[in-house]
């Protein structure tokens, strides 16, 4: 008797336990994010662990996968009604089109006035035509030239150069040929970065990307800013020979040592420090036509980070915008992730951090990111079209020609898809 | 009464046995082939930028892909290019390397599966080898070239050379494969009508011209039907040789199907890209026809 009465609290004890878990299990939340970039991931993912241990009813669940499945999933998905995650990473490549499937950022945890303090130039990448935010603030990424300490050292050189012609100079003490007269190690090499090194050279001389409407190529492509920016670049390969049509993928020629100096945006750091660690580099900013950063360097973009989509419901909604609102506190993620990412961040305060001042790129960015100018959206139609140009240039065709063909596919391509989110004009040079 | 029997013998006959084995399949081509295939058409009526309104068109974007853009006639050229070159091209060798193997007897095996290997390889895979290839400066072509005292051929990036190096490329992965189907058809041959031939001192070209090639004329339709159905649709050489969306320096590689792939993916126009899809359809629908006339066999032995 009394065993029976034993086995039977023993199994009223077990059934209370399994129904105890069951309802916490069901109280659990998974929140499930999406991205694109691997380091990124990595990255957020200690402070995914971090937020699951403070709140332990919420777990997450992260995907990863190639930039263009991302978008296509997401649109598909969230056009279809559907929310395949929760915290997406987002890009302000694509605002126009993904804007209507993104929830703004509740006033409530993420008030204005407190963003505006906070974050460096908040309203002019953040804040969008229609008066809403609906994507966290990531940090500033620009162009710099990387050279290869080595070889700038055995070809004698001293000081990085400050203007144009400075550079080219270098470039051509740097470059190596053979005995055919090809080019065995590129002074520079740009590849298909050309139209970007073209783009912040025609800044550097006043020129714009669009028409104030957005709806157009600015005139200045193919006038004497565009025209003089080509004509230089062009001279580079077909004159100075310090690169040659053609020549090794840029990323791939820097890391193995065929380019002496290659134009990148700061992205690269991770990407060489990851396949090539063990060589030597170092960074110069721009040059410009004067060797005065004023009015302007580069381009520059002023990168979003997370973001949640319309379609996610209600309650996952609040919890991940909590979350995110716990994680824009926690400095040591945005420090790694900007200094991972070649990102000045967008916290004014971490700008003194000496994880950033004493970052040997991020260092030399944080001098010229003041004068480099945010446009807004920059669509990828604008890259595609790029490639072209690059293609007439190596072709051999005038720089009239190049630019006018250029234009007229950008031109035609902002027909169909104007860039409502057009800031470029909003930049003011920083005072001398 | 009889109704009921009749309805009875057929549940408990074998149709309903292969009844129940294909209905999945069915069901499955139903909604994942002709269901897609149908609102593609739909689609191809009206203008739909994913995550937009769907509006109504007609037949706008027919006629837009036939009389405004310009791109679609360069790339209808490109493909046609292709298949014009490709088809003759990758049929006579398959038909050499087959022939050749035919009569090689025991090392044919050897030599099939060496001619083989490149169809069973990852395209990625091969195009990256291919691409180092090509590479101006420092690929093995041009290495070879210019020790032969050619000149540096920009393989990939010259509009001109970037389409016959994504043919040569195609080429040499999918010759393995004919020639395989062409090994198929020559054994089929009977010997008899070789060792007739001979005896009346017929020499080996009387024997390709008279007795091969007649006797594989249906392998060699097939192979110029799936072969023509295959070039039009050509998309994946290009995307991974010369990069996305494949339509290679100053257009030179754009091909129906990356264009119709550039207008979903990069652009998301789905009513447009839908419309090229058709139209793509309809040229493939065509050209077969004609191809199957054209090829019928007339003789018989």
């Amino acid at each position: 008797m009394a065993f029976r009465k034993f086995i039977s609290i023993v199994c009223l004890i077990g059934l209370l336990i399994s129904s105890l878990s069951i309802s916490a299990y069901a109280q659990k939340m998974t929140l499930t994010v999406w991205d694109w970039h691997a380091p990124r991931m990595n990255a957020l993912k200690p402070k995914l662990e971090a937020y699951s241990k403070l709140h332990p009813e919420i777990e997450f669940n992260t995907m990863l996968m190639p930039w263009d499945e991302y978008w296509k999933k997401l649109l598909a998905a969230a056009a279809a009604g559907q929310a395949p995650a929760d915290i997406i990473e987002f890009h302000n490549a694509q605002t126009t089109r993904y804007i209507q499937v993104l929830e703004p950022l509740p006033e409530s945890l993420f008030p204005l006035s407190e963003m505006r303090k906070v974050y460096y130039n908040f309203d002019q990448a953040f804040v969008l035509w229609d008066g809403k935010v609906y994507f966290l603030p990531g940090g500033l990424m620009s162009s710099l030239i990387y050279y290869n300490i080595d070889m700038w050292k055995k070809a004698g050189l001293g000081a990085t150069p400050k203007t144009w012609e400075e550079f080219r100079q270098a470039a051509k003490k740097l470059t190596k040929y053979d005995d055919k007269g090809n080019v065995q190690i590129a002074g520079v090499t740009f590849g298909g970065y050309l139209p970007l090194i073209w783009e912040d050279m025609k800044y550097q001389l006043g020129g714009w990307i669009y028409t104030e409407d957005g709806k157009a190529a600015d005139s200045s492509w193919i006038e004497t800013p565009g025209i003089k920016s080509l004509t230089f670049l062009r001279d580079l390969i077909f004159k100075d020979k310090v690169t040659q049509p053609g020549f090794l993928d840029w990323m791939e020629a820097f890391g193995t040592q065929k380019a002496a100096m290659v134009y990148s945006w700061t992205w690269f750091t991770g990407w060489v420090n990851l396949n090539y660690p063990k060589l030597k580099y170092a960074v110069f900013t721009l040059p410009t036509w004067t060797g005065k950063m004023s009015p302007a360097v580069a381009r520059n973009n002023y990168e979003c980070d997370y973001a949640v989509l319309k379609t996610v419901p209600k309650e996952k909604k609040e919890e991940a915008f909590k979350f995110l609102k716990w994680l824009y506190t926690q400095d040591d993620f945005l420090i790694k992730l900007n200094k991972e990412l070649g990102r000045i961040p967008a916290k004014k305060s971490l700008w003194g951090h000496e994880g950033i001042r004493l970052d040997p790129v991020l260092r030399v960015l944080n001098k010229e990111i003041s004068y480099t100018i945010f446009p807004g959206e920059r669509p990828e139609f604008i890259d595609t079209a790029g490639g072209n140009l690059r293609v007439r240039v190596e072709k051999g065709e005038s720089v009239e020609n190049c630019l006018k063909a250029y234009k007229e596919e950008v031109d035609n391509a902002l027909k169909e898809r104007p860039v409502i989110w057009n800031v470029e004009r909003k930049y003011k040079p920083p005072k001398q | 009464m009889e109704r009921i029997r009749k309805f009875r013998s057929i549940l408990s006959s074998r149709n309903m046995l292969i009844l129940v084995a294909i209905v999945p399949t069915v069901i499955f081509y139903l909604v994942f082939s002709y269901g897609a295939i149908v609102y593609a058409f739909y689609l191809s009526l009206h203008k739909w930028t994913v995550g937009e309104p769907i509006i109504f068109l007609g037949f706008a974007n027919y006629e837009k892909a036939l009389r405004e853009d310009p791109l679609f006639y360069k790339a209808l050229w490109n493909t046609f290019y292709y298949a014009v070159v490709t088809i003759p091209v990758g049929l006579a060798l398959a038909l050499i390397l087959a022939v050749g193997i035919n009569g090689l007897g025991r090392l044919a095996n050897v030599f099939r599966t060496i001619y083989f290997l490149p169809v069973v390889s990852s395209l990625v895979a091969i195009s990256v080898v291919w691409r180092w290839l090509y590479q101006p400066n420092f690929g093995l072509i041009n290495q070879v070239i210019g020790a032969l005292g050619g000149p540096r051929l920009m393989w990939l990036q010259e509009p001109s050379l970037a389409m016959p190096a994504v043919m040569v490329m195609a080429i040499w992965h999918g010759v393995g494969y004919t020639m395989v189907i062409f090994l198929a058809g020559l054994q089929g041959i009977p010997q008899t009508f070789y060792e007739a031939a001979m005896i009346d001192g017929a020499n080996k070209w009387q024997l390709l011209k008279n007795i091969t090639i007649p006797l594989l004329m249906p392998t060699i339709t097939f192979v110029l039907v799936t072969g023509l159905i295959g070039s039009l649709q050509v998309f994946t050489e290009m995307y991974v040789l010369v990069g996305s969306p494949g339509s290679g320096p100053l257009n030179a590689t754009r091909t129906i199907v990356v264009h119709l792939y550039e207008r979903a993916f990069t652009y998301f126009q789905m009513g447009y890209a839908s419309a090229t899809a058709f139209v793509l359809f309809a040229i493939i629908l065509v050209f077969t026809i004609l191809q199957l006339r054209l090829l019928r066999t007339r003789w018989e032995y």
